[in-house]
């Protein structure tokens, strides 16, 4: 299992008619890496979820999880995989305990009942509530048991379709500790996600897909890098409305009489003799958020 | 590992409520009627009745309508009971497609279940449904005339009661396997149900036809509804092989398609 990456697409496409939902899509996911899948909605990343899973068959490429092709021996990879669907569908007359006791019965793996509600307590569902029907769940509490009935069997590979939407932040962190104690066991985790601030703190790495096409895909820390840095100069008067020649790579994109906001890619040693001639009373340096990074890769045009 | 067995399973338990009020209704309806005929018996009014009837009503029916024996196998014959049975087999027929817009099968078939055993549940639990149905009504009508029915009242043979079980059995499944083929390539049950009961329905109706109208006797060979005649049963005819055959064919016909569209569709 561990010869090949945990997930592999290869030029993968899947189009509805005229509509591409995806379109020339590879990447590796390695064997016990946290993998960010990101992008703005009706981007690409449930169908290509689903694609692993053999709900959807691609127009073109293919996929395999553990070397193993998706389609052709698609039971065999699922056997393998814990899901949560983004949008969870279930029937209201369920009771929790049922939808698990039915799901792990249909797992390839015996679930440990004592693994199963160690996960319920951590993520704060009450034992109780799993004998009460779905339809007395909130969104919360569904999420929560949607996390349960993917880990239970303890599958390899995890595929989390968003999920810490509808958590509150004291289950996300719980969730976070889950995540890493998986992947210090050797677990794969791959998750969709919108949650920047979340991807930064639990991803290896991260693909970007915008319009049915991976526009990044990179380490969080290089990530980051892509961004450059942010120079806020603070000055003790107004500078004056001359404009200011700046080094290559390096553009004002805020400006006030009092503060000027630069964008820097490179050496920030090249911007001060720039500003020498300046009333500079502060000057700080920020690192590049994930948020920032990508909103930029989102917002970007297609070629 | 059997994966079929916790489907079917939990299908059957999703359905518990409606399989009560179904099988309560049906064995209600039997008992009812076995109560009806008694009364009538018991008053004279089937020979009133027999008198009274149209020469062509009685041979078409063989005097069900007014005798003892063909009253109490109304719940068999009358087509308010066939299109009721075809919509209960319908309404299960369709589970495979409720599955796929309530997004419940992203969580089965993120599983290692082989896409057959989806038919494949669907087909047992239509099995299920329709045989208990089916036995609720036989127990029933056997009930209500060792209850109910008078010494002096002439009981219908157990072999008339068993072709008509048989035969009504086969047309259930018919539809339900026509549901259960329809159902693997829609995507909304409403949809699906809407083909489903306007096809049953387009289909009783031409089968009527058929049975008056000559224009309409061989086009009719296309409806189920044609392989299943509960008057001629009444009237002392056997259960037809060729009808049996015809009615499995659709059955297995439908089964194999529904094989095949659930295969290759995207779910």
């Amino acid at each position: 299992m561990s010869d090949h990456p945990a997930i592999e697409l290869r030029d993968l496409a899947k189009s509805y008619g005229a509509v591409h939902a995806v379109r020339r899509v590879s990447l590796a996911v390695r064997s016990g890496e946290i993998f960010g899948f990101l992008g703005l909605n009706g981007a690409g990343k449930t169908t290509t979820i689903r694609i692993l899973l053999d709900l959807l068959r691609p127009t073109r490429g293919s996929a395999s999880v553990f070397g193993i092709d998706c389609q052709r021996n698609g039971r065999q990879v699922r056997a393998m995989v814990g899901y949560m669907p983004g949008e969870l569908g279930l029937y209201p007359d369920m009771t929790g305990r049922q939808l698990l006791d039915l799901m792990a019965r249909l797992s390839a793996a015996p679930v440990d009942d004592a693994y199963r509600m160690s996960i319920v307590d951590r993520l704060e569902l009450a034992r109780a509530d799993l004998d009460r029907t779905l339809r007395e769940y909130s969104t919360g509490m569904k999420r929560k048991l949607g996390l349960v009935q993917a880990m239970q069997a303890d599958p390899p590979l995890l595929i989390l379709d968003e999920p810490t939407e509808g958590l509150d932040p004291l289950v996300q962190l719980a969730l976070n500790d889950l995540l890493f104690e998986l992947r210090s066991r050797g677990r794969t985790v791959f998750m969709s996600s919108h949650v920047l601030p979340e991807v930064q703190l639990l991803c290896d790495r991260i693909a970007v897909i915008r319009a049915g096409e991976i526009v990044l895909l990179a380490s969080v820390d290089e990530a980051r890098r892509l961004g450059g840095r942010v120079v806020r100069v603070r000055f003790s008067r107004p500078p004056g409305d001359a404009a200011m020649p700046l080094p290559p790579g390096m553009t004002i994109t805020d400006r006030t009489s009092e503060r000027w906001t630069i964008a820097a890619d490179g050496e920030i040693g090249a911007l001060l003799p720039a500003l020498a001639a300046l009333p500079v009373r502060d000057l700080e340096i920020v690192e590049p958020s994930l948020e920032d990074v990508l909103q930029r890769f989102y917002r970007q045009q297609p070629s | 590992m059997n994966l079929l067995e916790p489907l079917v399973a939990y299908s059957l338990r999703r359905r518990r409520g409606f399989l009560i009020a179904v099988t309560s209704v049906l064995a209600a309806f039997q008992l009812i009627i076995v109560f009806v005929a008694r009364t009538l018996e018991q008053s004279g009014r089937f020979q009133l009745m027999q008198g009274l009837m149209p020469d062509f009503i009685a041979e078409w029916t063989h005097m069900g309508a007014a005798s003892f024996r063909g009253f109490v196998l109304f719940g068999y014959s009358d087509p308010v009971v066939h299109i009721f049975l075809a919509a209960i087999a319908i309404s299960v027929g369709l589970e495979p497609v409720a599955e796929i817009e309530t997004r419940f099968v992203d969580l089965l078939m993120a599983r290692p279940v082989a896409r057959w055993i989806i038919v494949w549940r669907s087909v047992i639990v239509l099995l299920l449904v329709t045989w208990l149905a089916l036995l609720t009504m036989f127990a029933a009508n056997e009930g209500g005339m060792w209850l109910l029915a008078p010494r002096t009242a002439d009981r219908p043979p157990m072999t008339v009661v068993a072709s008509l079980a048989a035969g009504l059995g086969f047309l259930t499944l018919a539809w339900g396997g026509i549901a259960i083929a329809i159902a693997s390539w829609s995507r909304r049950r409403a949809t699906a149900g809407a083909i489903c009961g306007f096809t049953a329905f387009a289909m009783f109706v031409l089968d009527y036809l058929g049975r008056f109208w000559d224009p309409a006797r061989t086009l009719s060979a296309i409806s189920p509804f044609h392989y299943f005649d509960p008057f001629g049963m009444l009237g002392g005819a056997a259960l037809q092989i060729g009808d049996v055959a015809a009615l499995v064919a659709f059955t297995a016909v439908s089964i194999a398609v529904a094989h095949i569209a659930y295969a290759r569709r995207d779910l």
